[in-house]
């Protein structure tokens, strides 16, 4: 036994499958300590011992005592001391036990940024700072026992120093920027309304809402013009086909009524056909923000559960690592081998066995590349006790990857010119001659087959109908989960990783509702009063710059402390500026809450007085809720009703024909709403 | 003097009665109304209730047709 080594991982699947990799007979010691598992594995002599985090087990804390901002001074702690977890200090504790024993150390975590940062943060403070100099870096893109090994023989001698540099940085801008904006919108409506309520607000938060604001307010203000189009149907073979006007749009009414009195009840003739042939290259293969997008456009899933789906497939070895920028496979990937193991598949059989007989296997990568990882790729591994959704995202992935091999779809289009009393119109069609990778591809591939009949110049076409259709410029739509996160990444804001829990943190803080998303009256009131007085916390440019710092880090052109003490020197005036306006911003905020809370108690117009609201109230002495009329303040009016102590509650903005008391519905998790009108003695309740 | 706009409880906007929301739907509705003008020959008066009925017009531009109507204010922009 010539050496003793510590791997850390960062995920338990992710230890178990490297101790069955690195284990010479594939049977890894499994040990327990605390309730923490850890497994020992025999390799060539030495004695590895495989740990595994449970992701941060380290976070950031303010340095220092006191609720105020700004909070410049912070430092690393274990997340057990903000908050109890009981797993992660356990995990910590077996981790510096066994770091004792050992004389070298790998850090094995995903290779990205957050997994370097975990296995550094774990080393600096669990086995102590000397394990820095003995520690090497393992690099792998797929949980395949041949990648493990791979990556085992070809291990980095150091720690990737620039990525978690640049990982430590970005989480300490973060964390000051929403630590320091959320206390002085929180301080802001204490200090002057003396109401607790936390608002927050983060830098990529911050334009992000504002894409939404904009857009809402585009709809909002949008006055529809109208325009006409001229709707007509020929008639061929007793078959009606569509006829395209030569502008897509009229402006006037007038020049529409013209073109529909000229042209209702003519015949039309052919004038010209004419051919032709496009190609259609096959789609890249998925990074994470295109798998995203795909999966929330054709299942409707959030990118949220996408990834987390996607992490699951990676930590059972069925896809590569997941969380990559790449539109590019690796030069080095096995292609024939993970399309033979793919073939096994009945349904990607004849797929497969296509592909395999071409001479020459080349993917159509994308553009976007990524120095961590590959675009995403099925390992060849086949898939056992997957949930529908999981299946649909790996059936996806595994589609979309034999689909770049394929060669490019062929589609003819035709288009007739026909003339109608000296009016143009087009009658297209477009039929797909070749498929090829379309056809691998086809569940997620819409397109409009249509076949004309045959058709010759000079024709004569009977026009069926013809009408002047008025119609109305449309706003814009709203966004969506897809659309949202393509706007992110077209701005550059956020990272690959996070841009889904963004929108999930805007979505929890009350901020945006629905899906397509709307912005909630809160999430105005930010927007609005964040643009009055401090315009840079909402800014795409302030974000995308410090973006762009925090990229250069892992390239080692920025220095990680230059561009920390940068963003502090951006948010310090932004600060200054909160505090010298805090009292405006506080009571602006301060009114949409109360309206909020107001909107949020009030039930419905008094039945008795018809004066007052009816309101959720709370008895100071035994604390129980009960709906009464808010005129009880002026003593005019002392109407009251009881109410169902557990569950949400809901006006419904109807009344009681009997008793005519507000109707409310009464939410309980994993119950039937219950529908019903305050009043106990009403009529309709005799039944009971 | 109030301070609020005379179409919401929101402060209004310098040198205007409306607030920035609103003003920014009274802008659109002067703007488009050059459009309709050609389009359809409407009269300004006619051009509110019409954009008022199209379930596409933005609520803030509804609230402001529907608040000009109200008060009248209309023969300005003829």
């Amino acid at each position: 036994m010539n050496e003793r080594v510590l791997i850390i991982c960062e995920k338990p699947s992710s230890a178990k499958k490297i101790s069955q990799a690195l284990d010479e007979k594939r049977k890894p010691e499994t040990c327990q300590e605390n309730n923490t598992t850890y497994y020992i594995a025999r390799r060539k002599g030495s004695e590895l011992i495989i740990v595994s985090a449970l992701g941060h087990l380290y976070t950031l804390t303010q340095s220092g005592k006191g609720w105020s901002y700004p909070v410049l001074k912070f430092e690393w702690v274990p997340i057990h001391a903000i908050k109890p977890n009981i797993k992660a200090k356990n995990c910590i504790d077996v981790i510096a036990k066994l770091s004792k024993k050992v004389n070298a150390y790998v850090s094995a975590c995903d290779y990205d940024i957050e997994g370097s940062l975990i296995a550094y943060n774990i080393l600096i403070y669990a086995c102590g700072a000397e394990s820095l100099k003995k520690s090497k870096r393992m690099k792998y893109s797929t949980l395949m026992e041949a990648d493990l090994i791979d990556a085992w023989e070809n291990m980095s001698p150091n720690l990737d120093y620039p990525v978690i540099e640049a990982g430590k940085a970005r989480h300490e801008i973060d964390w000051i920027f929403g630590i320091n904006l959320s206390r002085a919108l929180t301080l802001s409506i204490k200090n002057v309304l003396g109401i607790y309520k936390t608002l927050s607000i983060g830098r990529v938060q911050g334009p992000t809402l504002r894409f939404i604001e904009e857009r809402e307010t585009q709809i909002q203000t949008h006055v529809p013009v109208p325009y006409w189009t001229i709707e007509a149907k020929v008639e061929i073979d007793g078959k009606e086909y569509r006829l395209e006007f030569e502008k897509e749009t009229i402006e006037t009414e007038k020049e529409a009524l013209e073109i529909e009195s000229s042209c209702k009840g003519r015949e039309g003739r052919i004038i010209e056909i004419k051919k032709s042939v496009r190609t259609f290259p096959p789609p890249p293969p998925f990074n994470i923000g295109d798998l995203q997008q795909e999966a929330f456009y054709q299942f409707r899933i959030s990118p949220k559960t996408v990834l987390g789906i996607a992490e699951k497939l990676y930590l059972n070895a069925l896809i590569s690592y997941p969380r990559t920028s790449s539109q590019k496979l690796p030069p080095s990937l096995n292609i024939g081998g993970v399309l033979r193991e793919l073939g096994r598949k009945k349904d990607y059989y004849q797929y497969v066995v296509k592909l395999l007989n071409k001479p020459f296997l080349a993917p159509r990568n994308g553009i976007k590349e990524d120095p961590a990882h590959p675009a995403i790729y099925p390992t060849g591994n086949m898939p056992q006790n997957l949930k529908i959704l999981e299946f649909k995202i790996f059936d996806l992935i595994s589609r979309r990857f034999m689909a770049t091999f394929g060669d490019s779809a062929k589609k003819e289009d035709i288009t007739a010119f026909i003339e109608v009393n000296g009016y143009n119109f087009h009658l297209k069609s477009s039929r797909i001659l070749e498929p090829n990778w379309i056809e691998i591809y086809k569940p997620y591939f819409k397109m409009k087959d249509e076949k004309l009949p045959l058709l010759r110049d000079g024709q004569i076409l009977k026009i069926k109908t013809l009408k002047a259709l008025k119609q109305y410029s449309k706003p814009p739509s709203r966004f969506n989960h897809g659309s949202l996160l393509r706007v992110m990444e077209k701005e550059n804001i956020g990272t690959k990783a996070t841009r889904a829990e963004i929108i999930h943190t805007l979505q929890k803080r009350g901020y945006l509702e629905d899906n397509p998303f709307k912005i909630t009256d809160l999430g105005f009131s930010i927007v609005e009063t964040l643009s009055k007085y401090c315009p840079e916390i909402l800014s795409v440019e302030t974000t995308r710059t410090l973006e762009m710092d925090l990229e250069n880090i892992q390239y080692e052109q920025i220095n990680s402390c230059e561009v920390v003490s940068k963003a502090i020197e951006k948010l310090e005036p932004i600060l200054l500026e909160i505090k010298k306006n805090e009292r405006t911003l506080g009571r602006e905020l301060g009114e949409t809450l109360t309206k909020l809370t107001r909107k949020e108690k009030s039930i419905g117009v008094c039945p008795t007085c018809k004066a007052g609201e009816i309101i959720i109230l709370k008895n100071n002495r035994t604390g129980k809720r009960f709906a009464g009329c808010n005129n009880y303040r002026n003593g005019s009016c002392t109407t009251s009703y009881p109410l169902p102590q557990k569950g949400r509650i809901e006006p419904t903005g109807k009344i009681c024909p009997e008793c005519k008391a507000p109707i409310i519905k009464v939410l309980v998790r994993g119950r039937k709403e219950w529908i019903f009108c305050l009043n106990m003695n009403c009529p309709t309740k005799r039944k009971f | 003097m109030r301070n609020k706009c005379s179409i919401c409880d929101r402060e209004k906007e310098s040198g205007s009665d409306l607030c920035y929301r609103h003003e920014k739907a009274y802008k659109n509705l002067k703007k488009v109304y050059i459009k309709w003008k050609k389009a359809v020959n409407i009269d300004w008066n006619e051009y509110l209730k019409e954009v008022i009925e199209i379930p596409e017009t933005g609520t803030w531009v509804k609230e402001v047709a529907l608040n000009l109507i109200n008060n009248q204010k209309t023969q300005t922009y003829l």
